[in-house]
């Protein structure tokens, strides 16, 4: 840490300034976040109430409103003239990532500085029935469509489908946009079995909360073969993942997940997820991803803006058939991040994977300015399956404007 | 695979819902479920998702609560963006099309009155703050009373076989309400015109029920922690109008502000906003009872 990195430290442990709250869950925005539904709810962009709220009186008779005043509802009659053609506009907002890069690992990009992704999010309810979400990113390779879908909320109880593209319900650390992972790169498992942006592809995702007295929730995804998942593809020979599979093979993915308060301050999740498709251009050889993650969240909430723990594992066991017969590989992260004061975050992160064998180590001190803004030291260190050692920097700042979309948890 | 996913979504889709016709209602704070328990008594079942001692724009999107809402009738809740960091996140994925309808979703902030509705356009650059006005409010005892009435509306409409015993609940809650404002402010009143000093921006309307004046915070804009020259800026405004106290929420680490009211010979009270941010805050009523106690003694030490 630098001199002025010490310095802004004791600021910080001095006056205990801002932090996220919430780990993945959204950051608490002064401006309107994606309404959950079609429906008057808080979050949705209402223009000063219609009706101004009377003073109660001193000692009115009690009286039953028999319609109680209706909860906003962002209607033209209900808003101000002048916002009037706000009011239904989808909420934007803007993640950014900015990476430098030094040391001598050559896998990695060879200019110091890259904006290696701006993330645009447009999202809002596109009737009572259903919601819209879609996120664009762009990247200095181009500009990719990194999700786009519609959720239908009132098909049945306890039940949500999404139609789309989306990014795979693979255990819990796929699922995160990679501008918002707390980390500069990505864990080698992740990236060797299912490429630099993770597990995505165009289809259905059910998503079912089991109706019992603990937390058991169940999804079912169909979709095409995973696009540039090594594991679900074969490498072109200029170097490109080229999606296994014809127009009738798809990909198929089901997730069990379950949460549980172990005490009020800790609580832990743990999911199962299989994966199958194929991987050839002819549909004959199949691949499965077998996952198993488990999070360990720890935060005293009558202080949860000051400390906080996480420690997430994930680990993948993959088979491919091949015409010479099949290849297993196993591949695993665990990473833990301390929140010691109320702007500063530390963290370690541990890879594995085998076949080749690589083994790697991350350790990072971020600094969170607001909930809204994160400026990342970053260090890693791989270890090839040559046996060469990778040493890497990098200094990451990410900033998000406007109400970005809720996060699960 | 393919038709046996299909057939176990349809299976666990048919299940029937929960037989009982027992209204269930959750309620986003401590403080909106203790006055939902004044109105409805033991006819609905009442859960709240923060604790009185959480900090209420931070909590947890715990998938815990969403067993709870998966499962309501109705959902309270405060409104004003107040739980915007959490509740949205919550409601996306408790997938429970009837919190979707405004049939089944009470925002409390339509009824009550509403401070400091912003009249400029509003940015982060000023902070946390709440683009639609303060949504502290339930801290004056007579939006307590809207409050209550709301609910009281709310669930006649939901459960009409109820709605007299909903009439009886709010007749007798109001006039206790009332026997119990003139008892507080009795108390308060040779405090009149006191000019405190609060951690964030919680209590506008308790200010202004209770005729004291707010001349500063610990925070320099609301969710900004404060700077060494805010800090000095603020001991000197306490000193030069001997601001006599400092209260600060509970959950704010307490090391700033006792600093600050050491230097600026106030007295640091820690001032619960909700019910439960004390073992001894039961309800809405001994909310007011502990804070008003907590005020009047300190002030009495003072002289």
């Amino acid at each position: 840490m630098s001199r002025s990195g010490t310095f802004l430290l004791v600021l910080s442990l001095g006056l205990a300034p801002a932090a996220a709250a919430l780990d993945e869950g959204p950051p608490p925005t002064p401006t309107p976040t994606p309404a959950a539904g079609p429906s008057p709810s808080p979050q949705e962009p209402t223009p000063a109430a219609p009706e101004p709220a009377p003073a109660v009186p001193e000692t009115p008779p009690p009286a039953l409103e028999p319609t109680p005043p209706p909860a906003p509802t962002p209607t033209l009659a209900g808003a101000a003239p002048q916002q009037a053609s706000n009011v239904l506009n989808p909420n934007i907002s803007l993640v950014g990532n900015l990476v430098g890069v030094s040391g001598g690992d050559r896998s990695l990009p060879d200019r110091a500085f890259d904006l290696s992704e701006l993330e645009l999010g447009i999202q809002a309810p596109i009737d009572p029935y259903a919601r819209a979400d879609a996120f664009i990113a762009f990247t200095p390779e181009g500009i990719d469509i990194e999700e786009g879908y519609v959720t239908f909320l009132t098909l049945a109880r306890s039940f949500n489908l999404k139609v789309g593209k989306f990014r795979s319900n693979f255990g819990k650390f796929n699922r995160t946009h990679p501008p918002e992972t707390p980390f500069a790169d990505r864990p080698i498992a992740a990236e060797r079995f299912f490429g630099e942006e993770g597990l995505a592809a165009v289809g259905l995702s059910g998503s079912y909360l089991v109706p019992t007295a603990f937390y058991l929730n169940i999804d079912a995804e169909i979709t095409t073969i995973w696009d540039e998942a090594p594991l679900f593809g074969e490498e072109t020979t200029e170097g490109e993942i080229r999606s296994g599979g014809r127009r009738r093979d798809l990909g198929y993915l089901f997730r069990a997940s379950t949460y549980v308060d172990l005490t009020e301050r800790t609580n832990g999740t743990l999911g199962v997820t299989f994966a199958r498709g194929v991987h050839d251009p002819e549909g004959e050889l199949a691949s499965d991803a077998l996952g198993v993650d488990f999070t360990l969240r720890w935060k005293d909430p009558r202080r949860a803006i000051y400390r906080s723990f996480i420690w997430q594992t994930e680990g993948y066991f993959t088979r491919r058939e091949e015409d010479s017969g099949r290849d297993d590989a196993f591949g695993a992260f665990s990473y833990a991040e301390f929140q010691f004061a109320r702007r500063w975050r530390v963290g370690l992160r541990g890879d594995y994977v085998e076949s080749p064998e690589e083994k790697g180590a991350l350790a990072y001190l971020t600094f969170w300015p607001s909930e809204f803004s994160a400026l990342s030291a970053q260090a890693r260190l791989i270890r090839r399956p040559d046996g060469r050692d990778d040493y890497a920097g990098f200094l990451r700042l990410t900033f998000n404007i406007g109400p970005h979309g809720a996060h699960p948890f | 695979m393919k038709p046996r996913i299909l057939v176990a979504i349809l299976l666990l889709t048919a299940t029937p819902l929960f037989a009982d016709r027992t209204l269930r209602v959750v309620t986003t704070t401590a403080d909106l479920a203790s006055l939902t328990r004044e109105v409805a008594g033991n006819r609905v079942e009442i859960a709240s998702l923060a604790k009185g001692y959480q900090d209420p724009h931070f909590v947890d999107p715990k998938p815990s609560y969403l067993i709870q809402l998966s499962r309501a009738d109705l959902l309270i809740a405060v409104g004003l963006e107040l739980e915007v960091g959490w509740l949205p996140a919550l409601l996306q994925q408790a997938r429970n099309p009837k919190l979707l309808t405004p049939t089944s979703y009470l925002d409390t902030s339509t009824t009550a009155e509403i401070l400091e509705r912003p009249r400029e356009q509003v940015t982060r650059a000023s902070g946390d703050v709440h683009p639609f006005g303060n949504p502290h409010y339930w801290l004056d005892p007579d939006n307590g009373r809207a409050i209550a009435r709301a609910i009281a509306g709310k669930l006649s409409a939901l459960d009409h076989a109820g709605a007299d015993s909903y009439r009886q609940n709010l007749a007798a809650f109001e006039e206790r309400l009332t026997a119990k404002e003139r008892e507080w402010d009795t108390a308060m009143a040779p405090y009149a015109g006191t000019e405190i000093v609060t951690y964030h921006n919680s209590w506008p309307n308790f200010a202004r029920h209770f005729k004291l004046k707010v001349v500063g915070y610990v925070e320099p804009k609301p969710g900004v922690p404060a700077g060494p020259a805010h800090v000095g800026g603020l001991i000197q405004t306490m000193r030069s109008r001997r601001v006599p106290l400092l209260l600060m929420e509970p959950y704010f680490d307490s090391k700033l502000p006792k600093f600050i009211a050491e230097k600026a010979g106030a007295t640091l009270l820690v001032f619960p906003p909700s019910v439960g941010g004390e073992p001894e805050i039961k309800d809405y009523f001994s909310l007011f009872d502990y804070d008003l106690g907590l005020f009047v003694k300190a002030m009495q030490q003072r002289k």
